[in-house]
């Protein structure tokens, strides 16, 4: 069985454009500042589409999903 | 008036020098960012030197465009290192590096987040409905300047909470900025709008309110108020930013559905395309072209770059670029999605993107409401302007009267 979606945002280089969440509100998290806060956050396993797109639409390439090694 | 090319430098090799005035590439073109974007990619390198607008280098793809953005230590926004930028004051901040940049950024980014943006919403759609009432009845307009201009200019003095009145005075001020071919003018028109800044943040000290330059006022960097010269450059930019590039962002997408009736038609029979229509029409309407100075001699791609060199990036055209769009010439409202470069990358990425996003989207949503059907006015031309922020000169349009459209 595959393990669970992870999502990892790189804030070192997140510019705050918010397409992640535009694309993709039900799965990304925006600060105040308009930066993503959803670094660590699981992806449930029937938003993985969605949470794929937010990651494309992302013009900096700060988000990567990765499998969650956990159990 | 004809501008003298500079003369090549001696570092750079003859293989990279391309004549390209991007003032100028517009005049004549009907889809100038479309056009230039195919003529540039089919005669000229990926990075290349202008004699043009005192000689500079031209960037005109999206991985060189986000990595050197991102190398804010090499490729620099600061006046210190390019000597066509020595305004007063200094525009914040888009004049500043990091880490003094994200000093500055943070003030502006609590504002303009896209939740608080949000909240504008209703007030946005007001302003939209109130314009649309004053063109209306006429059967047309000149929506460059009847809509174009009015609509952003009016948003933003509401956000700035500066009188209606001021706008004829600041669109004066954002023309001479924009659309003077020497630095002399441009410098000139900055000047000017910090003397009208002045006045403003004078009487928001006295009187602070929730608008953004009272949000600058009670602001700390780095454990002390802003200076005068700071609030003058953060405000003098948030009236050039806001000002000229929505104006031809709007006209642009505008012009683009007047000429594309069917899809135009898809939208006011299906509202729920507009969010994506509004990315895809972004994508085709960039107008900005962002500046950095070399700030030591370095080698980037095998090309040799020295110090105090001036590259500009062309944001707009990348758009068309195949490795962000498959088909990237095609304007596609149902595009998964609509990768584009208009508000640039890295630090310095457009602080007003999310408001520009909302004005467009009320925009359309608004337009489709009021006017279903309309078009350019027969025998009208649309002639593009000679100008640093890319647009179109005048878009005339008519539409059916009241009565006619509800037969």
């Amino acid at each position: 069985m595959s393990g669970r979606l992870v999502i990892r945002v790189d804030r070192s280089i997140c510019a705050g454009h918010a397409l992640c969440a535009l694309r993709a509100p039900e799965i990304y998290r925006i600060d105040e500042e308009g930066y993503c806060a959803s670094d660590g956050d699981m992806v449930p396993p029937e938003a993985e589409s969605a949470a794929r797109l937010g990651a494309r639409a992302c013009p900096e390439g700060a988000i990567t999903l990765i499998e969650d090694e956990g159990e | 008036m004809t501008i003298q090319p500079s003369p090549i430098p001696a570092h750079v090799p003859p293989h990279l020098v391309h004549d390209f005035d991007y003032v100028r590439a517009p005049v004549g073109c009907r889809e100038p960012q479309q056009e230039q974007s195919r003529r540039l990619k089919a005669e000229t390198p990926e990075i290349f030197f202008t004699p043009r607008n005192g000689g500079h280098w031209i960037v005109r793809t999206p991985a060189d465009t986000v990595e050197m953005f991102r190398r804010t230590d090499d490729f620099s926004s600061a006046p210190e290192f390019n000597d066509q930028r020595q305004w007063k004051p200094a525009l914040l901040p888009v004049q500043a590096d990091p880490p003094a940049h994200a000093e500055y950024r943070k003030v502006l980014g609590a504002f303009f987040a896209p939740g608080n943006m949000r909240k504008l919403e209703g007030d946005i759609r007001a302003i939209a409905n109130a314009i649309f009432d004053t063109i209306e009845p006429a059967g047309g307009c000149e929506f460059v300047t009847q809509v174009g201009e009015v609509f952003p200019i009016t948003i933003f003095l509401r956000l700035v909470n500066a009188p209606l009145d001021d706008r004829i005075y600041l669109l004066r001020l954002a023309h001479k900025f924009t659309r003077s071919p020497d630095p002399e003018g441009r410098a000139e028109a900055v000047s000017g709008l910090a003397a009208y800044i002045r006045k403003l943040f004078d009487i928001r000290r006295v009187n602070p309110g929730d608008d953004v330059l009272s949000q600058f006022v009670k602001s700390n960097f780095n454990g002390r108020p802003l200076t005068g010269d700071e609030e003058e450059g953060l405000g003098t930019l948030l009236f050039l930013a806001g000002l000229d590039t929505v104006r031809s962002a709007m006209s642009s997408v505008v012009l683009y559905l007047a000429r594309n009736p069917d899809q135009y038609a898809s939208l006011v029979n299906d509202p729920a395309l507009i969010p994506g229509a509004v990315e895809e029409l972004l994508r085709i309407s960039g107008t900005s072209m962002p500046e950095r100075a070399v700030t030591h001699d370095l080698s980037f791609k095998g090309i040799d770059f020295r110090k105090g060199d001036r590259i500009y990036f062309l944001l707009p055209l990348m758009s068309f670029d195949d490795t962000l769009n498959d088909d990237p010439h095609r304007v596609d409202f149902r595009r998964e999605l609509s990768q584009h470069l208009i508000f640039g990358s890295g630090p310095h990425r457009c602080a007003g993107s999310h408001l520009a996003r909302i004005e467009v989207r009320i925009l359309l949503e608004e337009w489709t409401k009021r006017f279903p059907s309309f078009s350019l006015k027969p025998g009208s031309t649309v002639p593009m302007a000679a100008s640093t922020v890319w647009t179109p000169e005048s878009v005339e349009l008519v539409w059916p009267a009241q009565a006619e459209a509800q037969a």
